[in-house]
Order: C-alpha cells, then sequence, then structure tokens
C-alpha cells in the first residue's frame, strides 16, 4: 500500500462524528506496503504454508471462521508460534465475551429502568438481587475479585455453587461456567407463568477467564509483549491491525487493546454532516483505497497468492476487522449512530448468521449500538445467529426480549399483508 | 488522498447535497390499491401513507413517541383521560384547515361498524372523544392508558373530504385521490399503478425530496436491475439471492429493514373439509418446505405464528418434518383414498384451489411449485392469480378460497390477536380455538414481560399444534438505495417515516 493510501486509512478512522476533533490528532501510521498481513500471505504465499505446518491447519480455519474456542483447543503445544496463535484466539474471544457484556449489562441497566418506571418490577423474590448483581458486573473495570465480591454480597446461599464456577472462569477455567449458562440462576413461580433469570455476569466472567488464558499463552507479558518480539504471521493474520510497527505504536499511545486498528488519528469534518453520512462517505473512500490496493497485490502476487487473495477474503476480512475495531471505539465514546453505519457497511449480508466476515463481536456491537438507540428489537434480530454458536448468550436475549416486551407494552400492535 | 483532500471532498458532498435535490424513485412489488388510511392491508399501502398522512403522534429516530399533529398532551390523573392540544397552522392538502373536527372525525370513522376500518383494533382502547374548541380534543379510553401518545399513530384524515358522515366505504374517490396533512403530496394515481407524489409547499416542516414516485415492479431481477442502471433509487426489500450482487455494486448500499415478516399458506377453516386437522397437516407434511424457499434464497424456516428472534418465538416446538409417509396415512384417516394416482373421498378428488396475489414473482415461483409437490402427490392443485382489488374482496371480505399463500409482518409489538383470534379482524382463514382466544386476551392484559412471553409461546405451541396455516419462512430483510440518497435512516416497520430529512443529490 502507498504511503498516502496508509495516510488516508488512519484519517478516516479516527474521524469523530461531530465538528470538533475529541483529543489530539495521532499521527497516521506509518504503513510499509508489504509489512501488512494481508500482503504477506498474498506476496509470500509460502510464509502462510509455514504458518499452518508450524501450528495447525483445523486451528486457523477454526479461527477463520470466528470459532475460537475450537481454534484454542487446536493450537496446541509450547512452540512459539503456537503459543501466540492459542493467545490469538484467547484473546479474539475474551474481545467477544466482552462485546457481549457490556450488552447485557446495558440490557440489564435499561430494562431494570423502564420496569421500575412502570411500577411493576417484582420487589421480591430473586429480581431485586439479580437485578444488583447485573449492575456490578455491567462496570467493564470489574476485575475477578471483584467480580467474586459481587457473588458473594448478594448473600444467596444456592448461588455459592454458580459462584465457585465463576472463581474458575476468571482464572481460565470456562467450561464449568459455560455449562451452566443456560440453566435458570432463579425460576420462581409467578401468575400462571414461571419467572426465570439467567446469570447476569457469565460473559463477563468469561471475557476474564479468557484474557487468562491469553496471558498465560503470551506470558511473561500478555498482549504487550508480542512487541517486544517477532510476532510472526500468527501474530497478524486476520487481525484490525496490520503491521507489528501498527500494534506497536497503537500500544505505545495506549489505545485500548479492543480497540487496536479501530482509532488511529482525528478528522475535523463539516459540521452538518450526520454521524451516519459521514462514516457512510467515510467507508466509501476506504473501500476505493482497498479496491486499489487489492488489485495492486492480485497484479504482483506469485502462484496461490492471489488464490489466497480471493478464497480467504483476506482484504475483504481486514476491511471487517477494522471497521469493527472503529465501531468498538465510537461505542466506547458514546457514538452510536456512528458505530452502527459502520457495522452496517462492514457485515456481509450475503451470509445471515456467523460467517468468516461476520463476526459474533459485529453482531454483538451491532446490538449494543442499536440499543442504544432505542431500536431494541432489532437487537434482538441481529443477535439470533449468535443462538447456536453461543448457547450461552440464551440469557441475554431472554433479559433482552424482556425489554423489547416491556416497551412495547403500550402500543397497539399492527400488521400488514406484504 | 491526504486527510484535506477527504476534508475538500466531504464539503464538497455537502455543497452539492444543498445545491439542489432529485427526485426518489422507489420500486415496490405490489401497488397499492387503497390509499385511504381507514382501509389500509397491505405494507406498500401503509408506506405510501406515511408519506401522505400524519398521526397524532409519531416515532422519533429512536422510537419514542414525540408529538406530530399533537402539540402537547396532558393525562388525567387516573390515566383515563387525555388533553391533546393541537398544533396550530397545519394545512390539508387541499389548503383547508387541520382543527380538531378532523381528530374527532377521524376517531368516529375508524370505530364506525358500518365503515369495517380493517384498522379498527387499533383504536379500540379508546371509549371517546371530543373536540374543545379548534385546537384541543379530549379522549376517554377504556381502561388506563400508561402511555397513551404511543397508540396514537393512526393516521388523521381531513373530516370535510367525506360529507359529514362517519360511516366511509372503501369505494370513496379518497382511495386515489388522498389528502393528507403529510410533506408530499399525491399528484396522480397512474394507471401503470404507479403513484406521483410533489413535495407540499403549504407543509408546516422541511422536506428535501422534491418528488417521489413509487413504482410497481413485480420482477424482482427487473428491479434490481432498474437501481442498478439508475431509474430507480430506492428498493423497498430485496430478495436474499439478490443480495450479495447488490452489496458489490458500488453505487448501491443495502440498509436493514428489519420488519417482522413471515411467509405463510392459510387454509380456509370456513370450509367443512379444512376443520379436518388431519387433512392440514397432512399437506404440511407433504410439502418440503426448504425446497419452496431454494429458488428465493435463505432464510429461517419456521415452526409457528412469530420469526425465530421474536421473544415470543417457542424454541420447544419442533420443526414439521417433510414427511409423505405420514401424510398419507393422515389422509386416510380423514377419509380419503388413494386411487390411482389421485386422493379420493365420497367419489370425489381431492382439489384445492391456491391463490396468490398476481404478477408476484416470487410468490408465483413458490405457488407452481407447492402445486407441483402437492400433484405429486396426489392433491389436485388448481392456482388462481388475484389482482389486488379481487385479492381484498375475495380473501378479506368474502373468505372465497381455499388455500392462500401470503405473507405477514408485524411492528415490534408482534401482536397476533387479528390473525387468530377468532374475533380478529385479520382471521380470514377462520381459525377459532377457545384456548387461543383466551390466551390471546390475557397476553393483551399480561403487564409483566415474562408472563406476556410464557402466554404468547403457549399461543405459539397451541397454533402450531391446530395447524391453520404451514408456516414457511422468514426472509432477511434489506432494502437497497442509491449512494446518492443520504441521510438515510429507515423505519423498521413503515420504512419512511424518517424521510424528511432524506436527500437525494442530483
Amino acid at each position: 500500500m502507498r504511503a498516502s493510501s496508509a495516510l488516508l486509512l488512519g484519517a478516516i478512522f479516527g474521524a469523530s462524528c461531530g465538528s470538533a476533533p475529541e483529543g489530539p490528532a495521532s499521527d497516521a501510521l506509518p504503513l510499509p506496503p508489504d509489512e501488512a498481513w494481508v500482503a504477506q500471505v498474498v506476496l509470500h504465499p509460502e510464509r502462510f504454508s509455514a504458518l499452518i505446518e508450524s501450528t495447525s491447519r483445523e486451528g486457523w480455519i477454526a479461527y477463520h471462521s470466528h470459532r475460537y474456542g475450537e481454534a484454542w483447543d487446536r493450537f496446541g503445544g509450547d512452540a512459539p508460534a503456537a503459543r501466540r496463535a492459542r493467545g490469538r484466539a484467547a484473546w479474539s474471544m475474551a474481545r467477544t465475551q466482552e462485546d457481549l457484556a457490556r450488552l447485557y449489562g446495558e440490557t440489564w441497566t435499561r430494562l431494570t429502568a423502564t420496569w421500575t418506571a412502570r411500577g411493576t418490577f417484582p420487589a421480591s423474590g430473586g429480581a431485586p438481587t439479580i437485578s444488583a448483581l447485573a449492575a456490578r458486573c455491567a462496570d467493564p473495570a470489574i476485575d475477578g475479585p471483584g467480580l467474586l465480591a459481587a457473588w458473594g454480597d448478594t448473600g444467596v446461599a444456592p448461588w455459592e455453587a454458580v459462584a465457585l464456577l465463576h472463581h474458575g472462569a476468571v482464572g481460565g477455567e470456562v467450561d464449568g461456567l459455560l455449562r451452566a449458562a443456560s440453566t435458570p440462576l432463579a425460576a420462581e413461580q409467578g401468575d400462571g407463568f414461571v419467572r426465570t433469570f439467567y446469570d447476569p455476569c457469565v460473559h463477563r466472567a468469561l471475557a476474564l477467564g479468557w484474557e487468562a488464558r491469553a496471558d498465560e499463552a503470551l506470558a511473561p507479558d500478555g498482549l504487550r509483549a508480542w512487541t517486544a518480539q517477532d510476532i510472526g504471521l500468527e501474530g497478524l493474520i486476520f487481525a484490525p491491525w496490520l503491521s507489528t510497527s501498527e500494534l506497536t505504536k497503537a500500544l505505545d499511545q495506549h489505545v485500548p487493546d479492543d480497540q487496536i486498528g479501530g482509532t488511529v488519528a482525528t478528522l475535523a469534518a463539516p459540521t452538518s454532516m450526520t454521524p451516519q453520512q459521514l462514516a457512510r462517505e467515510e467507508v466509501r473512500q476506504l473501500d476505493s483505497e482497498l479496491l486499489r490496493w487489492r488489485a495492486d497485490l492480485k497484479e504482483r502476487a506469485p502462484a496461490g497468492g492471489e488464490e489466497l487473495l480471493t478464497q480467504l477474503t483476506l482484504a475483504e476480512r481486514y476491511r471487517v476487522e477494522h471497521l469493527t475495531a472503529a465501531a468498538r471505539a465510537a461505542i466506547a465514546t458514546s457514538k452510536p449512530r456512528r458505530a452502527l453505519a459502520l457495522l452496517e457497511l462492514a457485515r456481509d449480508v450475503s451470509e445471515p448468521g456467523i460467517s468468516p466476515l461476520n463476526s459474533p463481536s459485529l453482531l454483538a456491537l451491532t446490538a449494543t449500538a442499536q440499543l442504544q438507540l432505542g431500536h431494541t428489537r432489532e437487537a434482538l434480530d441481529t443477535l439470533q445467529p449468535l443462538r447456536e454458536a453461543y448457547p450461552e448468550t440464551l440469557g441475554l436475549t431472554e433479559v433482552l426480549g424482556d425489554l423489547v416486551v416491556l416497551e412495547s407494552m403500550n402500543r397497539q400492535g399492527d400488521s400488514k399483508e406484504n | 488522498m491526504s486527510s484535506a483532500m477527504l476534508h475538500s471532498t466531504l464539503f464538497g458532498l455537502l455543497l452539492s447535497l444543498s445545491a439542489s435535490a432529485a427526485p426518489l424513485r422507489y420500486a415496490e412489488d405490489r401497488a397499492p390499491s387503497n390509499l385511504n388510511p381507514l382501509f389500509t392491508t397491505t405494507m406498500s399501502e401503509a408506506r405510501l401513507n406515511e408519506l401522505v398522512f400524519e398521526g397524532l403522534f409519531t416515532d422519533d429516530t429512536e422510537l419514542r413517541s414525540v408529538p406530530l399533529l399533537a402539540e402537547t398532551a396532558s393525562a388525567s390523573e387516573d390515566k383515563r383521560t387525555l388533553t391533546v392540544d393541537l398544533r396550530r397552522g397545519v394545512v390539508w392538502h387541499d389548503e383547508a384547515p387541520f382543527t380538531a373536527r378532523d381528530v374527532v372525525f377521524t376517531v368516529e370513522a375508524y370505530l364506525n361498524p358500518t365503515t369495517a376500518s380493517s384498522e379498527a383494533g387499533r383504536l379500540d382502547f379508546i371509549d371517546a372523544v371530543k373536540a374543545e374548541g379548534d385546537y384541543t380534543v379530549v379522549f376517554k379510553f377504556k381502561r388506563p392508558e400508561w402511555a397513551p401518545e404511543d397508540k396514537l399513530h393512526f393516521k388523521i384524515l381531513p373530516a370535510h373530504l367525506f360529507d359529514g358522515t362517519t360511516a366511509v366505504s372503501r369505494s370513496h374517490p379518497f382511495r386515489t385521490r388522498p389528502v393528507g396533512t403529510g410533506p408530499w403530496e399525491v399528484t396522480h394515481f397512474n394507471d401503470d399503478n404507479s403513484v406521483s407524489l410533489q413535495q407540499f409547499t403549504g407543509y408546516y416542516g422541511k422536506s428535501q425530496l422534491p418528488e417521489v414516485t413509487m413504482r410497481e415492479v413485480a420482477d424482482k431481477n427487473y428491479q434490481a436491475k432498474l437501481l442498478i442502471y439508475e431509474s430507480l433509487e430506492t428498493l423497498v426489500q430485496v430478495l436474499p439471492r439478490d443480495l450479495a450482487a447488490l452489496q458489490n455494486d458500488r453505487k448501491v448500499e443495502l440498509y436493514p429493514y428489519q420488519t417482522n415478516s413471515w411467509w405463510y399458506m392459510g387454509f380456509n377453516e370456513g370450509q367443512e373439509r379444512f376443520q379436518d386437522p388431519q387433512l392440514r397437516a397432512a399437506v404440511g407434511e407433504l410439502l418440503d418446505v426448504g425446497r419452496l424457499l431454494a429458488p428465493i434464497g435463505t432464510g429461517d424456516l419456521l415452526t409457528g405464528p412469530f420469526v425465530k428472534s421474536s421473544p415470543f418465538y417457542n424454541h420447544d416446538v419442533p420443526a414439521q418434518a417433510h414427511n409423505p409417509a405420514h401424510a398419507r396415512s393422515l389422509l386416510e384417516a380423514a377419509g380419503y383414498e388413494l386411487v390411482g394416482r389421485q386422493w379420493m373421498k365420497d367419489g370425489a378428488p381431492l382439489t384445492v384451489r391456491l391463490a396468490a396475489v398476481e404478477n408476484l414473482e416470487t410468490a408465483q415461483d413458490v405457488v407452481l411449485q407447492v402445486q407441483a409437490q402437492l400433484q405429486s402427490e396426489g392433491i389436485a392443485v388448481q392456482t388462481e392469480f388475484l389482482g389486488n382489488a379481487e385479492w381484498k374482496q375475495r380473501i378479506w371480505r368474502d373468505r372465497d378460497f381455499d388455500l392462500i399463500l401470503s405473507q405477514w409482518t408485524f411492528d415490534r409489538n408482534e401482536d397476533i390477536y387479528e390473525q387468530f383470534h377468532s374475533k380478529g379482524s385479520r382471521n380470514f382463514v377462520s381459525y377459532a380455538n377457545p384456548a387461543v382466544d383466551a390466551l390471546l386476551d390475557q397476553a393483551r392484559q399480561a403487564q409483566d414481560p415474562q408472563q406476556k412471553k410464557a402466554i404468547l409461546r403457549e399461543v405459539h405451541a397451541a397454533v402450531a399444534a391446530d395447524a391453520p396455516m404451514v408456516f414457511l419462512w422468514t426472509l432477511d430483510n434489506y432494502s437497497a438505495m442509491s449512494t446518492r440518497v443520504q441521510n438515510v435512516i429507515v423505519h423498521p416497520f413503515y420504512f419512511f417515516t424518517w424521510a424528511r430529512d432524506w436527500q437525494n443529490a442530483p
């Protein structure tokens, strides 16, 4: 990629949706054209073959399809490349669970507020305690000890077994909690129905657990250690960061781990543009650049490289990872309209479910933006593909469903023939 | 390109948008046949009404109720009365002033049994309405209403055009010459079923599009070509099979249009033979629904009257299997006998008429597939493709059909009362189950979200067991727009609610 393209990429994805930059603009990333992982794979397919041979083909297939748990299992062994690959899988799963935890927390917050405002929030039973627990787990800064303290503070004896599972999960033993996540934490007889609530902290605990696994795989210094060594293609491929230098710079600038590759610089934009319009225009510009870059790589690719570019949809994958990270950054800075526009354009609509171009994080972030914009029913629709792949999201979808029903309870329904 | 250049590009784009504006042309599969909001039964009518008419309240972009023709509203302490002050200075498209009289007339017209409005159920919470002067309306409700503004979104009509009677006929000329207070007025209801609208110069607010044209284009392939070749700016709904091609076109952008919509094949239980659940179940089990869906693209197969993402969908209800052997045993149990290659009863062949809307390419494909599948199993199928007016007459009013293929689309309430309650205004399949009626009544009264979910999941299971319909599928819904159309936010049901802010750069 030309340096000017790199400048543009950097400029585009730091753009704020208002007129004023939110902070000091950082320098756009210098992007050596052939250092980018897309170029490495396409121009040097032998490096990709070596990566596959030194780690696990099945592991990378699983990772490419966002089956991070399976990838973690397959990247076995103590070789540095395998450990880094395992760290990538754990890191990606931690991001996904964090995205789900944020959504779960916001859903609970809104549910409690809406229900309380109606004056019908159950004053007895498990609801008040679970709501309080959910509020604790909604805090993104909560750590393992904090999470365990939150469980202890509930004082509910039957939940001690679940708290123990959380204890294991935050240390990296996530399987027990995963198995328990589909069972209600509380099931109480209501007026002709059984009221159920699921574990409101499950995604937070899983995020901490997978973070612990990433740290273990990348010991002793976790993600930061990557930049102190040759992170290899296994540290870059399918990532939102294109190169080691980009990752290093982002970490040096204290960009949060989950936003690396998504926030680089800021751009002053015309004030009268809506956040959606601006985001869409930026993505159009990005797409123009990527199209040129892709064509250039295709032209220079040796035998095998072009097939990898096409079959693994490498440029498209980078695009979607980058847009997802940018959207995550937008959500972190309370810009849901911008986030939603980026995510709508990132999504591969020809695939209805999770696919190499539609990550679970993309869906979770889309649902979060929709929730923040009041489009709660649409958020539920967005999450539907997660139901099978992530059965632990059952509690989240049930609570989101409760909110949908509450929000529409006053409405007079409308229906039409198509 | 440097960031400065990008800035300049963006600024240029803005300038071009503000310099002038171009019309918006959009495609519908099925043209509206009646633009009178009292008789809206299809999504294309509802979408067009959104451009022409207004309610007292509407949704803002975060789906909160905000005043539109209302200015302010105040509720009584017991929540049974709402006093609404109306917006001043609003005029109808014929320049007559909008007043409280219009609101009172509208409510009474919707609720007048002689009018037989298909929308009457949306106002059945209103006990009485009266005007106090020109700009104040007082509503009395049957029960306390927590947030009545959420229910006052129905479209307001001009009293002065209905000759003083609230018993409005479907054939009133208003059906093709509507007069609203909205940002666009209908100028022509054309012979080719297209509808032309122009910006209403007397509108109290702002809108950007100088003209809007609705074109009926039944062929989805043709719709996509018209968009790609810039003969249209908007496709309201794109089939899943066309999504990839449109997403790859750099002059087109896709917008989620997340309606809760499902396809079904409904039996007319008004006919004695279809009151036999074994016959209905047999027809369902003879069909390979996955094969029916294939020409349309991908979608979720359904087991009942909700889409899979619905909080009311009962995931414990098993999918109906394609099971011809079991279907044959059901037919035998229902008294049918296979004679040669034809099922017979009392000396007569088992023959059904299957109706669908004419010119709707996707429905036609499915109908022909159903015909082929059932005929290969010994059930003769006659297909009928009905025009819009004939459909409303034969299906909705006369209930003159055996089987229909159609689709229902729901707003976020997903209230299926009108379709499945024995008193429902959209229950033209004549389904009746007292237990389901009771559950639907309870669901409407439920104040606890989990209770409502539990009740409607029970309804799902009961309706699936009764099989008044073969529940088919739901599709991922996207609309497609030219990249020249800017500032687009699509309402998840009515589509055009926020079209006032849309711009189309020339």
